[in-house]
């Protein structure tokens, strides 16, 4: 396999600059590529060179497979690294790269399409004997038949599209009298959304914990896994903090997890980084999800606990080299937590916040990572994910790394859009989480809207900034204008031409 | 010094600045420094403890106050407009009941209900696409839908009128 030089990025916003970064400390050219929104973005800003894609939905640019695959042409690029999501898991698109003679930064396309293929992946892990959620892969056409195997599994279920992802053709249904328009409705969204109308059913969990193993596998038949990830701090099914090592899982689990992830790895000739997903309940079962078949959006939290770059290896990977990562060898050190800081309203059931960042001032310092991907002046639009930033941490303990992310996140200024960090800090002081009670169920129970609201220790302090915000631009607004009876500002001294003080 | 009343969730604070560099708050004093870096960032010192802040204008009469990584919206008022205020909230309750406004820019993808429809607290109306995600928006009260301004396909911004009730 020929060495790369020169690799386009076919992505976006962190994801797109995290790559960029590793790329370049590895001496490699790289290549941006941009929509009509993205002209100035990050991205495009520290890449070697870029080009322009189409328009700014992501249909006419990140999406486009024949454009990209002509820029990449175009560029003479080596490789492309698809990031996460967009392209990332279409396994035509992998195709089409590697038929233009370029290296897709991924796994074989065979293997994004049995894994993406939700009842296969089902077949696989049970093949290597891991345990898969109770379900029905194919459903019968009759009502009274698909009750009577819904009413097996005992209700609630769930009916998912089999081609599905990103929460889309799912339905919870929690009595037969549900079944039928449950089935219809996950039947339509999964036709819109994957051109694939193909649903299966299996036991809905109540409040499992998710956890997932992270897998590095080579094309010389080597696999690795490189611990696991707890996931279960999610709203809106979608995860926003995530930690490793995890608290649910002891060292007897962790060995079955990562020995089954490295055998359904194999078995379904993965290579390049992936991640294999489980559900655990309560009584310490676990059970089989899926695998995503990319680099996923919380991969340094892993990253600082094993040392391990990923994209480096990704990219040493997809050039035909062999995995210089020995199981024994690997070892996870201290604890790692992300923090995702979206532009979303907490106060209002996480709605999106477009805008303009007025103000973008991340809290840094020993032990944090920063993987963002827009500057302050940058615009948050409605085109995409509104992923801001992700902020990482490491301590040598749980304790000291909440208490670091704690302290992170208060030192983090945003204005301009509301964000998730008022969220994120409520999570973090959460007794149930420091104590590690908690699973995906955390936000239904112990987040409700108004909850921040009643939170609000420094309200004193925010009715006099208030105060004083407001006097201080009755002053400052009359300062420029002519004054009248000779009034002056003088009471408001200019310390610099930008800079105020109280000085009666 | 004029008299502010600030309200942050359901206490409203009374606050007067009683001399440079001291303020009242419910009648207790405080020793005050407040000091401008930008016209949105400042720090605050209230009896020596110090805040870095970023303070920018909210919707109405509110002050959004952005400190320690929370947020807090103030509705601030001075005197006058405190007194002026019942008036102002019966006019402005009554509009805010006889309308839907769209929460934040999107794409409608979905309308639920139809000129004449009785709705209930919680009724889904219409469902908004933004940033890739479907957003349900629900009926606050109840009331009958007046008008349909927007149709599937239309794209809105934020506070755009979506319903009207009667």
């Amino acid at each position: 396999m020929k060495s790369i030089r020169r690799i386009l990025v076919a992505n976006r916003g962190e994801i797109a600059v995290r790559i960029i970064r590793t790329c370049k400390e590895m001496g490699l050219e790289t290549i941006a590529v941009y929509s009509e929104a993205d002209r100035c973005s990050l991205h495009t800003q520290i890449a070697d060179e870029c080009y322009f894609l189409g328009g700014a939905p992501a249909s006419e640019s990140y999406l486009n497979i024949d454009k990209i695959i002509s820029v990449g042409r175009e560029a003479r690029c080596d490789a492309i690294h698809p990031g996460y999501g967009f392209l990332s898991e279409n396994p035509e698109f992998a195709e089409a790269v590697s038929r233009n003679g370029i290296t897709f930064v991924g796994p074989p396309a065979s293997a994004i399409r049995a894994m993406g293929d939700k009842t296969r992946a089902r077949e696989v892990a049970r093949s290597v004997g891991a345990p898969v959620v109770p379900g029905f892969d194919e459903l019968p056409e009759h009502e009274e038949e698909l009750a009577r195997l819904a009413g097996g599994l005992g209700y609630p279920v769930l009916v998912k599209a089999v081609a599905g992802g990103g929460g889309k053709g799912i339905r919870i249904v929690d009595s037969e009298r549900e079944l039928s328009s449950a089935l219809r409705a996950a039947r339509s969204e999964a036709k819109s959304a994957f051109g694939d109308e193909r649903i299966y059913m299996e036991k809905y969990l109540r409040s499992p914990c998710h956890i997932e193993i992270q897998i590095l596998a080579d094309g010389h038949g080597n696999v690795v896994h490189l611990g696991e990830r707890e996931c279960s701090i999610q709203r809106r099914h979608q995860k926003i903090i995530e930690e490793s090592p995890s608290v649910h899982v002891t060292q007897a689990l962790r060995d079955s997890m990562s020995r089954l992830a490295v055998l359904i790895a194999k078995s379904c000739g993965y290579v390049s980084a992936g991640t294999v997903e489980f559900l655990l309940d309560e009584s310490h079962n676990f059970y089989f999800l899926e695998v995503n078949t990319r680099l996923q959006v919380e991969h340094p939290v892993t990253e600082m606990v094993t040392g391990i770059d990923m994209v480096k290896q990704q990219l040493r990977i997809a050039q035909g080299e062999r995995l210089d990562l020995v199981q024994d060898e690997i070892r996870s050190r201290g604890h790692a937590i992300e923090s995702r800081i979206y532009a979303e309203d907490p106060f209002n059931s996480f709605f999106p916040s477009t805008g303009r960042l007025a103000r973008l001032r991340p809290g840094l310092g020993p032990g944090i990572r920063e993987d963002c991907g827009v500057e302050e002046g940058s615009e948050i639009t409605v085109h995409y994910d509104p992923l801001i930033s992700k902020l990482i941490v490491w301590s040598k303990t749980r304790e000291g790394a909440i208490a670091r992310m704690k302290r992170a996140l208060q030192e983090y200024q945003v204005s301009g859009v509301e964000t998730t960090i008022p969220f994120c800090l409520y999570v973090l002081e959460h007794p149930e989480f420091a104590s590690g009670r908690y699973d995906t169920s955390f936000v239904e129970k112990h987040f409700q809207n108004n909850v921040l609201e009643f939170e609000a220790d420094l309200s004193v302090v925010a009715a006099v900034a208030s105060t004083c915000f407001a006097e201080w631009r009755k002053r400052t607004s009359s300062a420029v204008l002519p004054m009248a009876n000779g009034r002056t500002s003088s009471r408001w001294k200019s310390k610099r031409l930008d800079m105020y003080e109280w000085n009666y | 010094m004029s008299k502010y009343f600030g309200t942050v969730g359901e206490h409203t604070y009374e606050m007067e600045i009683v001399a440079a560099e001291r303020i009242t708050v419910d009648k207790k004093e405080y020793l005050l420094d407040f000091r401008a870096i930008d016209s949105d960032v400042f720090t605050i010192s209230l009896d020596s403890k110090n805040y870095r802040t970023l303070i920018e204008v909210g919707d109405g009469e509110s002050v959004r106050v952005r400190l320690l990584g929370r947020t807090y919206n103030v509705h601030l008022q001075d005197e006058l407009h405190r007194r002026l205020q019942p008036a102002r909230d019966r006019d402005s309750s009554a509009r805010a009941r006889g309308e839907i406004r769209a929460p934040m820019p999107g794409l409608v993808v979905g309308v639920s209900v139809r000129v004449g429809d009785r709705v209930q607290p919680g009724s889904l109306l219409l469902i908004l696409e933004a940033m890739k995600m479907e957003n349900e928006i629900h009926s606050l009260h109840e009331g009958i839908v007046a008008k349909v301004l927007v149709q599937k396909g239309s794209a809105v911004e934020k506070g755009e009128v979506l319903l009207t009730f009667r």
